[in-house]
């Protein structure tokens, strides 16, 4: 008995971590541009065969 | 130029990501951006300015493609004194921080301009910010519900899988008080939206939606809670929150905007940030809302006249098409009257201004309109005619119900008077129009017909009227259509204008000599190509100029015409006639009017003249072709015919078109460019794309009976759910299928009919 206590509180601290994380990378604005950094991740700085 | 800067910089890898990265560029006047050393304009522009960091945010239309961001997020090696710069692609934003001591905003917007991506800056960007919140809070409030909708169903399937065997007691009441501290959230911060605007209807007396909702929602909550604690029996708390998460996600649904479009763009958004004053010897750039009447203004080429002001220079050549919709530039004299709004074209003059730039011709109108009327986001019409009936009923049917139990059963009357109001709660009811109307925005707007918002559809869906503006909506300059008007030439004139016009590159000059073919094969001498006046020259012995009068400085050129602008043609000092481009309707509107004419009225109001009135026979009734149209009479207009109970399209593309725009029921702005300025308005369509009107319309119209449909099978699923509660039958778990299966079978039905109309009606 106790044990699903303590399965059911784990359980609510991690769907409560969860729910931080979406508050947290809202409240950041990572919902505002869900395009750009797509691309900026692809770039290279500076690319070695020139053509 | 820009491979220049690039390449001193390190930064050449540009040309090697795209195949044609960039944008033209236009040669660049540093004067023309002093204004940016104002310490007043500078504040109103920025976001933060401390002594060691300035951070800015520019609107670039100009941003298109992915070399874009990659440059623009370097323009830190272009300059140590930038330190950082982000874009935003899908706003076309980019914001920049850099050393406020080593560099500033002028030299900032020097730079962008000179690699091709020019800052917009325009009067709007210095009066008032504007600022969306809602759609941050409406995300967070949709995760919330999320995470308690989730948790919910987790600590309630305990009781739906026990099948009627009681579970241990301390497990359901652990688990029902566990479902009361997450129903918390979602009452009080996920689902206040609708608590707040069910009171505010009943409070103009008047039954949306929202009321039922709220009224659903509330008895759910309260009569969950009493079960669990005075009962301990499991509440609808499952029920409750599922109802408002799938809400949200409508709601969700429906807010989707156009980010790079704006739909709200007034006068502010085309006039400049500042203009050059004259004040004695001295000319300063100051900022608009400075500008006092009686300030001496200079207007270079290509600028606006920024309010009412008299012509100080002898004379100008003013573009008015955007104010007025008159095609050709006006010829202005000393001491003429120059609207605002107008567009110089040729060299700078000097002119004196009379009004305020608010309380100018053209502004005043804008300011007159104010779009009350105008379209709610957040307010269907269809929906809310529906709980018009709907709200009663139900209130009635429990009601009686509650009373014919009181003679049944009287420890029954509380438990289905409570499961009637919560089986009634109309979720799949308030899905239908989100859902629906949501997903015809997406489906426009994939074929680049820009909504405002959803709520646009059911706006479309009521038009009866349809009234279009002519210049720049309907028509379009073509220069290859170019005729000759005026005496008649023989075939050795017709040779000479040939061989002359073949000199030259000018489009004008191209078209005209592939007007006139000939045969004969002539020599030009002494040929001479002077910009924007014209062209002249020799062929065997006489001489032959083609250009605007000016150029031409023959003695009778006043004598033909009052007209004295376009392209003349004269021949040993004589003027023989003029070269016409002829406007055309853009392709297929003919057909376009064809299809309309026999299901919606249609006009036609124009700010030109009436030559071109035989474009539309046929076409349009005569009676609806009203020309001479000023900005202002276009509104009256409008009303006019909004006070014989007709339902307004109106489409248009100009600044002379903004005030009827607003006044219609639905305003449609037609751009050749997305990013191009376009007054206020609801709906934004490309140029090309205006010829598959009918077929938006009836796009739009059929969605109107889709909810319809959707509405039937709420209803069905409502009669379903009050049939057990009418019994006193409804338990928690009939409930919590039935509200979630109601809502997706709805949300399918919808997206899958209008996906099947946008097949019908390819646009």
């Amino acid at each position: 008995m106790s044990a699903i206590i303590v399965m059911i509180a784990v359980s609510i601290a991690i769907a409560l971590v969860f729910l931080i994380a979406f508050l947290w990378a809202s409240f950041n604005g990572q919902y505002e541009d869900d395009y750009t950094p797509s691309i900026r991740m692809l770039w290279d700085d500076k690319r070695k065969d020139h053509k | 130029m820009v491979f220049e800067i690039l390449s001193s910089s390190d930064l050449d890898n540009y040309y090697c990501l795209n195949e044609f990265p960039g944008a033209k560029n236009e040669s660049i006047d540093p004067g023309k951006y002093d204004f940016l050393t104002d310490p007043q304009i500078i504040s109103s522009l920025v976001q933060y300015q401390g002594k060691e960091l300035t951070r800015v945010t520019f609107d670039i239309p100009t941003i298109h493609c992915s070399s874009c961001i990659w440059l623009l997020e370097r323009l830190h090696k272009l300059n140590t004194g930038i330190i950082s710069s982000t874009v935003n692609f899908p706003k076309k934003q980019i914001m920049v921080s850099f050393d406020t001591a080593k560099y500033s905003l002028k030299e900032l917007v020097i730079l962008l301009a000179s690699i091709g991506y020019k800052p917009d800056l325009n009067l709007s960007h210095i009066s008032g910010t504007k600022k969306e919140k809602s759609k941050s809070l409406l995300t967070i409030q949709l995760g919330v519900a999320g995470f308690c909708f989730g948790n919910i169903m987790l600590f309630s399937f305990p009781e739906y899988l026990s099948l009627g065997i009681p579970l241990a007691p301390e497990y359901s009441m652990m688990f029902s008080y566990l479902n009361i501290g997450l129903s918390l959230p979602i009452v009080f911060f996920s689902a206040k939206d609708y608590f707040i605007s069910a009171f505010k209807s009943l409070h103009s007396k008047s039954l949306s939606i929202d009321v039922p909702i709220a009224l659903g929602a509330s008895v759910l909550f309260i009569r969950s809670v009493i079960d669990i604690i005075f009962y301990n029996q499991a509440g609808y708390l499952d029920s409750l929150a599922g109802l408002i998460f799938f809400l949200l996600i409508g709601k969700w649904f429906q807010n989707k905007t156009y980010q790079s479009i704006s739909f709200d763009r007034d006068y502010k958004s085309y006039f400049p940030i500042s203009v050059s004053v004259k004040r004695g010897k001295t000319v300063t750039n100051i900022s608009l809302s400075n500008l006092k009447i009686g300030d001496t203004l200079l207007i270079r080429n290509n600028e606006l006249i920024p309010a009412d002001s008299i012509l100080q220079s002898d004379n100008a050549l003013i573009d008015f098409s955007f104010v007025t919709g008159e095609a050709e530039p006006i010829q202005k004299n000393k001491g003429d009257l120059i609207y605002a709004g107008g567009k110089l074209h040729g060299t700078h003059i000097s002119v004196k201004t009379i009004k305020d730039v608010s309380q100018s011709y053209l502004t005043q109108l804008w300011n007159e309109v104010s779009p009350k009327h105008k379209i709610d986001k957040n307010i269907s019409h269809i929906t809310n005619t529906v709980s018009r009936y709907f709200t009663p009923t139900i209130l009635a049917i429990s009601l009686i119900a509650a009373i014919a139990w009181w003679f049944i059963d009287k420890t029954q009357v509380i438990n289905v008077f409570t499961t009637i109001l919560i089986i009634a709660c109309p979720c799949a009811l308030a899905l239908t129009v989100p859902f629906t109307y949501g997903n015809a925005l997406r489906i426009l707007g994939k074929k680049r017909i820009y909504l405002k918002h959803a709520n646009v559809v059911e706006a479309i869906s009521k038009i009866d009227t349809i009234v279009f503006d002519k210049t720049g909506t309907l028509m379009i300059n073509d220069i290859k259509s170019i005729v000759y008007a005026g005496d008649s030439l023989s075939e050795k004139e017709k040779a000479m204008v040939h061989q002359l016009t073949q000199n030259s590159i000018h489009p004008q000059s191209i078209a005209i000599s592939r007007n006139t073919p000939t045969q004969k094969s002539l020599k030009v001498d002494l040929f001479e190509e002077t910009i924007g006046m014209g062209i002249k020259g020799n062929i065997s012995g006489n001489s032959i100029k083609i250009g605007s009068t000016a150029f031409l400085n023959a003695n009778n050129v006043s004598a033909i015409d009052n007209n004295i602008n376009g392209t003349w043609l004269c021949i040993n000092n004589e003027v023989k006639g003029q070269f016409i481009v002829k406007r055309n309707l853009r392709k297929g509107l003919k057909n376009m009017f064809r299809r309309l004419k026999n299901k919606y009225h249609l006009h036609l109001l124009s700010g030109d003249n009436d030559t071109q009135k035989d474009d539309f026979d046929g076409l349009i009734r005569p009676e609806n072709l009203v020309f001479n149209q000023s900005p202002s009479d276009k509104l009256d207009y409008v009303s006019s015919l909004k006070n014989l109970q007709k339902n307004v399209l109106m489409v248009g593309d100009g600044l002379n078109d903004a005030g009827a725009l607003l006044e219609s029921q639905v305003g449609m702005a037609v751009t050749d460019e997305t990013n191009q300025f376009s007054p206020a308005c609801d709906v934004i369509i490309e140029g090309d794309k205006l010829k598959s009107l009918p077929n938006i319309l009836a796009f739009c119209k059929r969605q109107k009976w889709i909810v319809y449909a959707g509405f039937v099978i709420s209803i069905a699923y409502n009669i379903i759910g009050l049939s057990f509660a009418l019994q006193g039958l409804l338990s928690p778990i009939i409930a919590a299928i039935l509200m979630p299966l109601s809502s997706i079978t709805v949300v399918l039905a919808c997206i899958f009919l209008s996906q099947v109309t946008a097949h019908k009606y390819r646009f």
